[in-house]
């Protein structure tokens, strides 16, 4: 089954609210469905923040298709990710 | 003149794809004004440069973009432009910040504003984006299909209007309303896009002095517009009228030009003597549909004797669809069960708004179990349609559902029908079953019996 952006938030969601209902993996196998699941177009574009962290080396602005490596290997970003996703 | 500093540093892929628009396209715009662009490209956006650029007296706003965090804004290679504790020298005290930059909303802006910066704008969060990467030149947003949305909301909602002379406040308000106009666009075309438009725009919070205004000379205008839809349905086409004027704060006429946008359709007009102005549009389209059509509206400006300074407004307009309804509607259903097979037929008419046959019509038929079943027939000449299959279903009780959709055509809205179809249980098969089973029970027994 396809995962649409709404499913990706409600996810992000329940991870805030119940945070035992889905694992890290759970969460980053939906980011990766959703991704392969955009035209190819939308899965080269971008997506990021103009942030500036303490380690300048650090890089929040990714391909698509670059997303769930860098959720998981990145705790910092995917907390705030995951934050941003529920906010609305 | 009055000066904008606009930080466009340009260094990593953040920067690669944004900053492009600042150097060309918001430059640009902002000369149409008469407003004096003081562009850091590069590696002139450093703490050096931007501190002698800023101490330019003709300076009113600090604009563009720079990686952010609560307590610092940067320019080329992360350097750090503004930071908490920094001390602000005097020319601070008339310059609007306004750069796109994550979390400088927590502490940076409201310490400016301490240290007796009058204004600013600043996100609370990251301020996320999504980029299609192709900003080619910078010269026109429309170059990324996505990163468009959040210029246009940014600095076609809130700087442009600051140097056409709204106060800070209407531009903050603008601004605001311009992302969610922006956010309702790009729902068309990417759910994601519409949400971080809108996670932006919530974030992104105003602090300071309302009231404060760039000093740009001349005469603030007023665009009004109103537009009017009309559809020629034999002609596959929709004419839409825009017509409006332009006034002026000081009750005067202003003169000059309208560039009036449809939906990828430009036109200019002249304004009359009284500042009126009027063009017309004609879209040609698929499908007889409600469509909504999106108008902007941009005055120039004009300078003569009076200077008059650049205003726009939006607008939309739906034109309806001009089908009649029509009736689908399912006479008749025989299903007979063969063991696990049920023999389906279905019959059905469709019929326009005075009750007359619709012929050649396309019929959807969807038959749900727990393998749905799809397809598609036609209605013949007295707007009848048939349709048979067989359907496996379990020896349980079963409830078949059966909806027949007509798509619709150029004159007609879709319409539909559905009827409900239940099976009791096989009992042949249950007694068969039941049977079976005790058998095999008794056999169980007795084997255990005769064992001891």
């Amino acid at each position: 089954m396809t995962t649409t952006f709404e499913d990706l938030r409600k996810t992000a969601k329940l991870m805030l609210s119940q945070p035992m209902t889905f694992s890290i993996d759970d969460f980053v196998r939906k980011v990766e469905d959703y991704v392969n699941s955009l035209p190819e177009w939308r899965r080269n574009s971008f997506f990021g923040c103009i942030v500036r962290v303490g380690d300048t080396e650090r890089k929040y602005l990714v391909r698509y298709t670059e997303l769930p490596k860098l959720l998981r290997e990145d705790p910092e970003f995917r907390e705030r990710y995951i934050r941003a996703l529920a906010a609305l | 003149m009055v000066k904008v500093v606009v930080c466009a540093p340009y260094f990593e892929e953040a920067t690669f794809l944004w900053s492009p628009f600042l150097k060309n396209w918001l430059a640009n715009e902002l000369k149409k004004r008469g407003v004096e662009p003081v562009v850091l490209w590069g590696n002139d956006c450093v703490p050096e440069k931007f501190a002698e650029a800023v101490k330019d007296p003709d300076v009113y706003m600090v604009d563009g973009v720079g990686h952010g965090n609560e307590r610092t804004f940067t320019g080329q290679g992360f350097s750090e432009l503004l930071k908490v504790g920094m001390l602000l020298g005097p020319e601070w005290k008339h310059i609007f910040f306004g750069p796109v930059s994550c979390l400088v909303g927590q502490q940076l802006v409201p310490y400016m504003i301490q240290q007796g910066v009058p204004a600013g704008v600043g996100e609370e969060t990251e301020y996320y984006f999504t980029a299609a990467g192709t900003p080619g030149d910078g010269s026109d947003p429309a170059l990324d299909p996505l990163e468009k949305y959040y210029l246009y909301a940014e600095y076609g909602g809130r700087t442009l209007p600051m140097a056409e002379g709204y106060t800070a406040g209407e531009a903050y308000q603008n601004m605001l309303q311009e992302y969610e106009r922006q956010a309702q666009e790009a729902e068309k075309v990417d759910a994601e896009t519409a949400y971080w438009l809108r996670y932006d725009a919530q974030h992104r919070k105003f602090f300071g002095d309302p009231n404060f205004r760039l000093p740009v000379s001349g005469v603030r205008t007023k665009v009004e517009v109103t537009a009017a839809g009309m559809r020629l349905a034999s002609e596959k086409t929709d004419v839409i009228s825009v017509s409006g004027k332009v006034t002026a704060e000081d009750g005067s006429i202003p003169k000059g030009v309208v560039r009036v946008k449809a939906d990828g359709q430009v036109a200019d007009a002249i304004l009359d003597a009284n500042g009126a102005y009027e063009v017309s549009f004609t879209f040609v389209w698929d499908q007889n549909i409600d469509i909504t059509y999106n108008i902007t509206v941009e005055y120039q400006g004009y300078s003569n004797e009076v200077r008059y300074l650049p205003s726009r407004a939006t607008t939309t307009v739906t034109v309806h669809s001009t089908r009649s309804p029509s009736k689908t509607k399912i006479t008749k259903v025989t299903a007979t069960r063969e063991n696990d097979i049920v023999h389906l037929f279905i019959e059905g008419t469709v019929t326009d708004d005075k009750g007359l046959p619709v012929a050649n019509g396309d019929v959807d038929i969807l038959i749900t179990d727990t393998y749905p079943k799809r397809d598609t027939v036609k209605t013949d000449a007295n707007g009848k349609f048939t349709y048979k299959c067989d359907v496996p279903v379990g020896w349980l009780e079963t409830l078949l559902t059966v909806t027949a959709t007509f798509k619709g055509n150029d004159v007609l809205l879709p319409s539909m029908d559905e009827v409900h179809v239940k099976f009791p249980p096989n009992w042949k098969v249950i007694i068969l079953i039941a049977g079976a089973a005790i058998v095999i029970i008794a056999l169980i027994i007795l084997a255990a019996m005769l064992t001891g």
